[in-house]
């Protein structure tokens, strides 16, 4: 460092002299430059450091913004996909209660219905009371006939001949 | 005329330049008491610093958002502790330039406390990789099964031929040694140059061969580039397995104060004592570069608390230390909840 120094004020030291005669403030301030202490105004740096400042502001403050509607919007998504999640779980939970519920209230229907009109005789009661041989099967009609015999509307004989 | 001896400088004494070259005795003088500084500011300087000023304090207040979410969102104690400190890093280095702006005799100082606190910020970052496996028993287990490639920067990526090797306990110790190596001499030898700068010995402006100030902050570059390496190895290693966490945006920051703190002080450093910063009163040279380091760290830590609190904001239930016995428990725990979703699963259809 020693020797730029001295470097560089050797060059001016040549030219003092001869300037000693005519010395213009506009010479003075390139010689200062020219050694190692060159003055300088500090306005443009200072504005330059105002501008940088706001548009760092600027930018990061758009940033957060951006990074805090992101944040948002996958939450939102998140919650939406357990709502929904609990959501379909209620619902086939509510169905199957109301299906259940549904179901409970036929049977009640019936049972009431069979007591309230003895003509109807559930098909348990059939089966204990009537000849054992005459079982319950899917879809076929119980009527109790004129003259008191239980029989299926239709027999899977005759559909069967048909 | 040839190269003047150094005894012919002494004729440009600083009488004489402030004579006949019309520069100003501030360039002479040491930095300006903070009052002087004070009854000296123009409007703009006024500006500078207020804006400056408003920075610091708004990324104190990000900080302390932070501090706030991670206290309420990341359930280990340990973990939370270090994520805490190492988020605090730009907040410090802010202040600590802020405290420069505004006392521009103590710069010296507040550079030294802020390159102690990222030092102690290196040994945090590796903490930070462990306590992502779950604290030291659970790495060595996990590492043990993998191998990892040590010819990584700063001090090895130029040895591509260097063998992948398995971490063991006693090369982890090698490594932890290496960054707890950086926050401990870091202090150590600060404080041994605030020691000779009472004495005159700790000249920030001498850059000869001789001076101590270049041999200590030599030692501590070195220093430097050995911490960063374990911390780096085992950074590759993990950036995948931590991708949740991100704890590449945490390492790219880190990195990007390491940058900033410390090359960009020195490259102003050495731009002002190659005289290419002029002199502007109240400051000279040497000071003004300093503040100009101050000013450009204050904006750039603003921006890097910003990217900080964005990368910092992430909610971790994982534990961050587990003692050896509680390693198979915890991974065990680990896998439950994937069981007790299944269990939830099955309990839903049961009901239907």
């Amino acid at each position: 460092k020693t020797h730029m120094t001295s470097a560089t004020i050797s060059k001016p030291h040549e030219t003092i002299d001869i300037e000693k005669q005519n010395m213009t403030g506009e010479r003075n301030s390139t010689l200062a430059q020219q050694l190692s202490f060159p003055m300088e105004d500090p306005t443009n740096w200072n504005y330059a450091i105002l501008a940088l400042a706001f548009v760092v502001l600027f930018l990061a403050f758009l940033i957060l913004a951006q990074n805090s509607r992101a944040n948002r919007t996958r939450k939102m998504k998140a919650l939406n996909g357990a709502g929904g999640r609990n959501e379909t779980e209620a619902d086939s939970t509510q169905k199957a209660m109301m299906q259940y519920v549904v179901e409970v209230d036929n049977l009640a229907e019936t049972d009431q219905m069979l007591q309230s009109k003895p003509t109807y005789i559930s098909l348990n009661q059939v089966a204990q009371t009537s000849s054992p041989k005459v079982l319950p099967k899917e879809g076929q009609i119980l009527v109790e006939w004129k003259d008191g015999n239980i029989g299926f509307l239709y027999t899977d004989s005759k559909e069967d001949d048909v | 005329m040839d190269v003047a001896h150094p005894e012919e400088v002494t004729r440009f004494s600083p009488d004489i330049l402030m004579e006949k070259f019309n520069v100003s005795e501030a360039c002479f003088l040491p930095p300006p008491i903070s009052i002087q500084l004070i009854l000296q500011l123009t409007w703009l300087d006024i500006g500078v610093f207020a804006a400056l000023t408003a920075m610091t304090v708004l990324t104190i207040a990000i900080y302390l958002e932070i501090v706030c979410y991670l206290m309420d969102k990341v359930k280990c104690p340990i973990k939370r502790k270090t994520l805490m400190w190492n988020s605090a890093a730009p907040t410090v280095i802010a202040i600590t330039s802020c405290l420069g702006l505004w006392v521009p005799r103590a710069i010296m100082f507040v550079d030294m406390a802020a390159a102690m606190y990222f030092g102690v910020g290196f040994y945090l970052m590796l903490l930070i990789i462990v306590q992502g496996y779950g604290g030291e028993e659970a790495m060595l287990q996990h590492l043990a099964t993998h191998t990892i490639r040590i010819s990584t920067g700063p001090c090895c990526c130029c040895c591509p031929c260097l063998p992948h090797i398995h971490l063991t306990r006693q090369k982890y110790k090698i490594f932890v040694l290496g960054a707890f190596q950086v926050a401990f001499l870091r202090p150590a030898l600060f404080l041994l140059g605030v020691v000779l700068w009472t004495n005159g010995l700790y000249d920030p402006d001498d850059w000869s061969s001789t001076s101590i100030f270049l041999w200590l902050n030599l030692f501590l570059g070195v220093s430097t580039i050995l911490g960063l390496w374990p911390v780096n190895v085992l950074f590759r290693h993990s950036k995948v397995l931590m991708a949740d966490q991100k704890l590449t945006c945490k390492f790219a920051l880190f990195q990007a104060i390491l940058i900033l703190s410390s090359l960009q002080n020195s490259i102003i450093g050495t731009l002002a004592g190659a005289g290419h910063i002029g002199c502007a009163p109240p400051y000279s040279a040497r000071t003004r570069g300093q503040q100009m380091n101050n000013q450009l760290l204050i904006i750039e830590m603003f921006f890097v608390g910003i990217l900080t609190r964005i990368s910092y904001r992430k909610r971790d239930d994982r534990p961050g230390h587990r003692h050896v016995g509680e390693v198979q428990q915890i991974v065990r725990e680990c896998d439950q909840p994937a069981i007790a979703d299944q269990q939830a699963d099955h309990s839903s259809i049961s009901h239907i």
